[in-house]
């Protein structure tokens, strides 16, 4: 299977303020390294969640992906084509294969416009259907979503906040994308709520044959829904593989301190052992602007030697699909 | 054993709504007891009448008793002299729940002042040992230091330290961990954890994710729409869920073993606050409803031993669990 | 999934009495400006030599002035000059401002930068000093007047859609637009301006009080309408020889502006209402 879309080492900074003092110390801008040589792939159909903590550059990664930022090196490639070089209509017709639903379900629809005319815009610029098509085509993508017809008289802040993420996939789905970017979606929602979403997006991905790459911090969800996942830490993926290899033999031990500090359902039972007493992962997400040398996880990894504070570890091969970047996988 | 605090039938009423109605749950000493609902289900307002921070406007009924003292119903200056010292509370957000132009180690010695007598050198003393036991690296240092030079998990730490300033009894948490990342929540439930077995401090711990009660609680109350449908041991409640809401939203919980099949989700949405169902308010959305559902609202009885539920349906409800595990 | 009847309430619209007030004001006022043969009761510029300075009476309600015409009529005929004044001195500053600040906005850098720099100056001086400075070069006349206020007015239209253009620049729903495929212009005027607009909208209404203020102190002057037109401002100029003598002359029309103004106040802060809780 072709790899759809392969991401090779991005990296974008993002220059940090100065204070009084910095000026007149001198010296370079301080940068803040939101993405420190991110590599990827996704194939068609396939879900890919990337998982990080703040500051891992998972949401910049997300926004570099449509070119809503720009980065200062690396390749984006999609089917073939170089995304970062380009423009006008060659990059309208990426926005149409690529597209993104946001996190926020309170800001990412215009309050002045009804559903309808939000989703027939979409029809319109990208003239998908003829215009007297539009409107049944909306009431389609309406009832895709699991939303009545009747939301297309009303605005968006008629409703809630699950109903407002669904007419964001709506939109999103309008126009007929290969790809949807999920940029933690349900992270704002109720449980509840997360799971009417999860089970829209597997079934969207069933019918349509989407490849989701599902941006999010919370590991439980990303089980359920995914086929690969990346690990992000300070601005690089530290593990990639399938979700369950990673999930039930985790090779990077952050990855592992994850899985350990992800809550679980499991109560322990009455008069077993107490509840563990020592925090999966001790330590602080160090300054962006001020990343570890060697492996900058290395300050807070259990197992860190001497290597890890001056090398930068190289990607380890665990098994054909399985990667992960630490120095003591030889 | 009596119970530290016992609250019996709390009602909040502000304006025409009800958000809280017939909240009655006890905390022994030592415990943890963990109060789980989505948002709206009044569980934040439900913890702040404890302690009388509610808006003006808003009217509570029943008791809160506190040693025998009912909290709702104490004087401005008598509910002083129990917050912060007998019961402390701390925040969802750091950030503002600490005074940004005071250094941390005063917002500390502040506390032992008014609630201790502690005062100049003892005070100080006092204060880096709680910044260490909060696991507050040099300690003595960051006394100095203002809310923002902390990160946010060490502000979570920082507001802990405050609040465990007069040796409270009582700590009410209000979803301390929600804005904080897995891994630092990991540690600030650590520590609370450690904190409340080494210092018998009991604990009310409001969330919404039922992966944290379960790793963390002893006891559990679920609530929703402003009351609580069911109550118990967290042993208990977790391996046999006896509300549809819990059982819902149990299933509505990504789990391992279940990956990539769909969810069984709650339909629809919690009711308007101004608009509750006669009934168990629950009841519309609920798959095994019946009509007598809808009639009155169904009282909390025990079905097992340090077990309760509100839930007509509790036995068809724990039969489907069951069935499905 | 119905939307329930609280929600519903919430959206319709309840006028307090202030904006209702100022509409009525409004109302009448324009109703003077497009009928003012059938409202008034005499011609504005008829001379009565056996009524010359006539205090208020049943006759003349307002008095009449020393060529004997009768005030109300006057004042009522220049209703439609002033909400003259008030249209043209804000409609064309307003639109061009508008869409000036729009793009500025949108576009940033060297643009935005340069044209932080031209409200820096202007700003520092003060708004009827530099009107009167261009009516000096272009000559004294209700034209001039409107010419010499759009000159300086929109800037100040600019500036604040520029404003309200950042904030909305840095909203998801813009960001989905761009990722989307629209085009910027799409996206500044279909999404970001409607959402922009309310202050403007406000403004707008506090700026046309404030253009009938400007215009009749003018007028007052002898800088803007040029009499025997009938402006407020220019009969109040009329009349400020006989103060003592014949204040009716002065103080009707005076009550004229401040009415005008009053009306716009309330409409204006009725619809800042309605725009906040939306």
């Amino acid at each position: 299977m072709s790899e759809f879309l392969v991401a090779d080492d991005l990296i974008r900074g993002f220059p940090a303020r100065r204070g009084i003092g910095d000026l007149l110390r001198g010296g370079p801008r301080p940068m803040v390294r939101a993405l420190n040589g991110v590599s990827l792939q996704i194939a068609r159909g396939e879900t890919l969640a990337v998982v990080g903590e703040s500051g891992c550059g998972k949401s910049t990664l997300a926004r570099a992906l449509v070119r809503l930022i720009e980065l200062d090196g690396g390749q984006i490639s999609f089917d073939g084509m170089d995304v970062r070089s380009l423009a006008g209509a060659a990059l309208r017709r990426y926005n149409r294969r690529v597209q993104m639903v946001f996190q926020d379900p309170y800001g990412s629809l215009n309050p002045r416009m009804t559903v309808g005319q939000i989703l027939e815009e979409a029809l319109q610029v990208h003239d998908m259907v003829p215009a007297t098509q539009r409107p049944a085509r909306v009431i389609e993508l309406l009832s895709l979503v699991r939303l009545p017809a009747d939301a297309a008289s009303r605005l968006p802040h008629e409703f809630s906040g699950g109903q407002r993420q669904r007419i964001a996939i709506a939109r999103a789905l309008s126009i007929e994308p290969e790809l949807l970017i999920a940029d933690e979606i349900v992270s704002a929602l109720d449980v509840s709520v997360q799971a009417q979403i999860l089970n829209l997006l597997l079934d969207l991905q069933d019918r349509l044959g989407l490849a989701i790459l599902f941006v999010s911090h919370d590991l439980r969800v990303v089980r359920h829904l995914a086929h690969r996942v990346a690990i992000m830490y300070l601005g690089r993926v530290v593990e990639v593989g399938p979700a369950d290899a990673v999930f039930d033999a985790p090779r990077h031990p952050y990855t592992k301190a994850l899985l350990r500090a992800a809550p679980s359902m499991n109560p322990p039972e009455p008069g077993a052992a107490p509840r563990r007493r020592t925090a999966a992962l001790a330590g602080e997400l160090p300054s962006p602007l001020n990343i570890p040398a060697g492996c900058p996880f290395h300050p807070r990894c259990p197992e860190a030697r001497d290597r890890c504070t001056t090398e930068v570890p190289r990607i380890h091969i665990a098994n054909r699909n399985h990667l992960a970047t630490c120095h003591l996988l030889k | 054993m009596t119970a530290l605090l016992s609250v019996r039938d709390l009602g909040i009423r502000i304006g025409l709504a009800s958000p809280v109605d017939g909240v009655s749950f006890e905390v022994a000493a030592g415990e943890m007891l963990g109060l789980v609902g989505e948002s709206g289900s009044g569980k934040s307002l439900t913890l702040r009448a404890l302690l009388q921070l509610l808006p003006a406007q808003a009217a509570t009924t029943g008791a809160a008793l506190w040693q025998g003292r009912d909290l709702l119903r104490m004087t401005a200056a008598e509910i002083r002299r129990v917050r912060g010292r007998d019961v402390a509370m701390i925040f969802q957000e750091p950030m503002t729940a600490l005074d940004p132009v005071l250094p941390i180690g005063l917002q500390i010695t502040e506390s032992l002042d008014v609630h201790l007598g502690l005062r100049g050198a003892a005070a100080r003393a006092r204060a880096v040992q709680l910044l260490d036991l909060v696991g507050i690296p040099d300690a003595k240092r960051r006394l100095d230091n203002y809310p923002h030079e902390f990160s946010g998990g060490m502000r979570q730490r920082a507001m802990i330290a405050i609040a465990l300033a007069a040796e409270p009894k009582l700590l009410l948490a209000d979803e301390p961990t929600t804005a904080l990342d897995v891994t630092i929540q990991d540690q600030i439930l650590t520590l609370l954890l450690r904190l409340k077995e080494d210092l018998r401090m009991s604990v009310v711990l409001v969330t919404h994710d039922l992966g944290i009660v379960a790793g963390t609680c002893d006891r559990v109350a679920v609530m929703y729409a402003g009351r609580i449908l069911e109550s118990g041991s967290v042993h208990s409640v977790f391996r046999s869920p006896a509300h549809a809401y819990t059982l819902g939203l149990m299933r509505s919980v990504p789990d391992r073993a279940y990956a990539r099949r769909p969810l069984s989700s709650i339909p629809g949405s919690p009711p308007d606050p101004g608009d509750m169902p006669p009934g168990c308010r629950f009841a519309p959305r609920c798959r095994f409803a019946t009509a007598a559902c809808g009639e009155a609202p169904p009282p909390l009885r025990g079905i097992a031993d340090d077990h309760q539920t509100s839930c007509l349906q509790a036995h068809e409800v724990r039969r489907a669990a069951r069935e499905a595990a | 999934m119905a939307v329930s009847p609280r929600l519903r309430m919430r959206m319709r619209v309840r006028l307090p009495p202030t904006t209702i007030a100022g509409v009525v004001i409004l109302l009448t006022l324009i109703a003077c400006a497009a009928f003012p043969a059938a409202i008034a009761p005499y011609d504005p510029n008829a001379f009565d030599y056996r009524a010359l300075l006539k205090p208020p009476s049943w006759a003349h309600p307002f008095g009449t002035d020393n060529f004997g015409r009768d005030v109300l009529s006057r004042t009522i005929w220049a209703a439609r000059i002033d909400l003259g004044i008030a249209v043209f001195c804000t409609l064309f500053p307003g639109l061009f401002g508008t869409f000036f600040g729009c793009i500025v906005g949108y576009a940033g850098g060297v643009l935005d930068a340069v044209f932080r720099r031209v409200v820096d100056v202007a700003i520092t001086i003060p708004l009827l000093v530099l009107v009167i400075a261009i009516i000096a070069v272009l000559g004294p006349g209700l034209t001039n007047m409107y010419i010499a206020v759009s000159a300086v007015n929109w800037i100040i239209y600019a500036r604040l859609i520029r404003g309200e253009i950042l904030t909305q620049k840095r909203r998801d729903y813009a960001a989905a637009g761009r990722v989307m495929g629209y085009s910027a212009g799409r996206i500044l005027f279909r999404h970001l301006l409607p959402n922009a607009l309310g202050p403007v909208v406000v403004y707008w209404m506090t700026d046309m009080a404030l253009a009938i203020l400007l215009g009749s102190s003018l007028g007052y002057l002898g800088l803007g309408a040029q009499p025997p037109t009938s402006e407020w401002g220019v009969l109040i100029g009329d009349g400020k020889n006989f103060m003592t003598t014949a204040w009716w002359m002065s103080i009707f029309p005076g009550i004229a502006i401040v009415l005008a103004g009053t009306g716009f106040s309330l409409l204006g802060d009725g619809l800042a209402a309605v725009l906040r809780r939306r």
